[in-house]
């Protein structure tokens, strides 16, 4: 993984393949990382490898196998890794205490997949050129400080 | 069980009895012998007198003489006929079965008394002699209370002990017939004061009845609603497992129905992308239907959350500005929807409401109103209140498309249209979403419409009735 690339943490093959055509379609996103349920992306992030670098951005379904999305995103806040990485929550639905708990948690987006896909292209490219090219990151893990 | 004699005799007066039926018709034959008698003698003296004159005025006389014998012997004969008649009715009346008749002395000792009194006494005309009123124990029985009050001007009922023990009911009436005589007429009116008093005793015994059957009422209540208070808590148990239940349910719904939607609308936008040219004209326009499909799809599914989510979230109520809110709602949707259409909100328009609820209900009138008017030249929207004691109703009215009437009686329930999807878009869902966030807030709501004309929708934020208190503010 790089620096500038994105964690994409959905089971769904169609999604995946329609999200990754949205970012391409935005012309941003260069490497785009899949973990297909919530335990691999755990390990891919949270690996024995501590020098591989952290993705940009995770782009989280809450719908997942084996660990869910928002257990995911507990787990990102609490380790020291990564509790500093932006995650915005990539979702079929709004649905309230969702809202709520990934708020709790520290989620720093939560976007609604929309059914139009001329709008999702348009939510991808949105959300590519916020937290890859205008947002500044804090340094990874937040720094010991 | 006071006994009580006959009135007492009064103390003076001439002696006579005019009631002694038994002995009635003699002083008639007494008098009709002498009146006879005297008759035969004046006749005879008449005659004697008439003698000592001269023939012709001896005839005279003798003529005058039995002139004045036969009109007073015509007199006399008409009295008598009388006598006999009054005589044969006191007869007649000291006979009847039904009325008993006394005389008593000042003493109370009886001086004579028809079969009937005797009868109803209990007694026997032998032992007349022995009756005194003061024997006759006239009592009020214990227990019931028969109607023993003066029934009559001068009758009184009394309860008697007759000699075999048994208990009559007589009324009396008294009037004083001589000096130191008294005389009484009784009528025997223990039927109808037994029947009394079984009626008396049966209501007593119903109205025991009925207060046990309330009492047994009231205790089934208790345990009724004991019962009831069970089958609530298990109620809502059950209730809470079906809410649990709905919401895993439309929370799968929310996220499982949206995804295959998105693949169909983002692949055939691919599709369109990479091939449209290959496709030709046609092709793309089934594509283009494809994807209005699955976005009309989209549509409703959000819908039918929107609806499964008003009828579960906890109704908070709190003191809202309506106006604002309503405001808020046109300036997100005009522009979307009719933007040549006028919009007036009253102000200061305020509710007691939930304002989630308050905007779904803003949100879907206000969006309805604004979307059958906009194909009108000067659409016109309204939101003002109707101030009807001390809930207000709310009224969004417009002068758009409108509809008819006969066909409204399933407008609030989902899925149900007024118009084809070529007339107006829709998913049939708004009035349903704002039926049941008017029902949750124990409000109603009800439509007028005329084709042409426009539509006017009524609504009301509280129950109706007295002051309804407000729920705990949030």
């Amino acid at each position: 993984m790089s620096s500038n690339a994105i964690l994409l943490v959905e089971d769904e093959p169609d999604d995946i393949e329609l999200t990754r055509l949205a970012l391409e379609k935005s012309r941003i996103a260069n490497n785009i990382f899949v973990a297909q349920d919530g335990v691999e992306a755990l390990e891919m992030l949270h690996g024995s490898d501590p020098e591989m670098p952290l993705p940009a951005l995770v782009l989280l379904d809450l719908k997942l196998p084996r660990l869910d999305g928002i257990e995911v995103l507990r787990r990102i806040r609490a380790h020291e890794r990564t509790r500093f990485l932006p995650v915005v929550v990539l979702t079929s639905s709004r649905e309230e205490r969702d809202l709520i708990e990934t708020y709790k948690l520290g989620v720093n987006s939560y976007v609604v997949k929309p059914v139009d896909f001329d709008q999702f292209v348009e939510a991808a490219r949105h959300i590519g050129m916020y937290w890859l090219l205008l947002n500044n990151r804090a340094p990874t893990g937040g720094g010991t400080a | 069980m006071q006994p009580q004699s006959l009135p007492a005799p009064l103390p003076n007066g001439i002696r006579s009895s005019p009631a002694q039926p038994r002995s009635a018709s003699l002083p008639v034959l007494v008098l009709e012998s002498a009146i006879a008698a005297v008759s035969i003698l004046l006749v005879v003296a008449g005659l004697a007198v008439a003698s000592l004159f001269r023939p012709p005025v001896q005839f005279v006389g003798i003529a005058a003489v039995l002139l004045a014998v036969g009109s007073l012997a015509a007199r006399v004969a008409a009295l008598g006929r009388r006598l006999r008649s009054a005589s044969a009715r006191l007869q007649a009346l000291s006979r009847s079965p039904i009325l008993g008749i006394a005389t008593w002395r000042g003493d109370g000792a009886l001086i004579e008394a028809n079969d009937a009194f005797f009868s109803m006494i209990g007694e026997s005309r032998e032992r007349a002699g022995l009756i005194n009123s003061s024997n006759i124990a006239l009592h009020t029985p214990t227990g019931a209370e028969p109607n023993l009050s003066t029934t009559r001007e001068g009758f009184v009922e009394r309860a008697i002990v007759t000699p075999d023990g048994g208990t009559r009911y007589l009324a009396w009436g008294t009037r004083e017939s001589g000096p130191h005589e008294v005389l009484t007429f009784a009528v025997d009116v223990t039927d109808r004061v037994t029947s009394e008093m079984r009626l008396r005793k049966a209501r007593e015994v119903l109205e025991q009845r009925v207060r046990e059957l309330e009492q047994r009422g009231a205790a089934a209540g208790d345990a009724n609603d004991a019962r009831t208070e069970q089958s609530v808590v298990s109620l809502a148990e059950r209730l809470a497992t079906a809410n649990a239940e709905l919401e895993a349910f439309s929370y799968s719904v929310a996220h499982d129905l949206r995804a295959p939607l998105r693949t169909i609308d983002g692949f055939s936008r691919e599709l369109l992308a990479t091939f449209g040219g290959q496709l030709g004209e046609q092709g793309d326009q089934y594509l283009n239907r494809i994807r209005a499909g699955t976005q009309r799809m989209g549509n409703l599914i959000d819908a039918l959350l929107e609806l499964s989510r008003v009828s579960r979230v906890e109704v908070r109520r709190q003191h809202t500005d309506v106006s604002a809110a309503a405001r808020a709602v046109v300036e997100e949707r005009q522009l979307r929807l009719a933007p040549h259409a006028e919009v007036r909100i009253a102000d200061n328009l305020t509710a007691n409401a939930d304002p989630r609820l308050l905007h779904v209900i803003l949100e879907n009138l206000l969006g309805n109103a604004l979307k059958f008017s906009a194909k009108r030249q000067n659409p016109l929207i309204e939101l003002f209140s109707i101030a009807d004691g001390a809930t207000p109703t709310f009224c969004v009215r417009d002068n758009g498309a409108g509809f008819d009437m006969r066909y409204a009686e399933k407008l609030f329930t989902p899925f149900h249209r007024m118009h084809s999807p070529a007339q107006f878009q829709g998913t049939g869902i708004g009035l349903a979403l704002v039926h049941r966030a008017i029902t949750r807030h124990g409000g109603t709501i009800r439509a007028e419409s005329e084709p042409g004309r426009g539509t006017s929708i009524l609504f009301t934020l509280e129950p109706a009735g007295p002051s309804q208190p407000a729920e705990t503010r949030t």
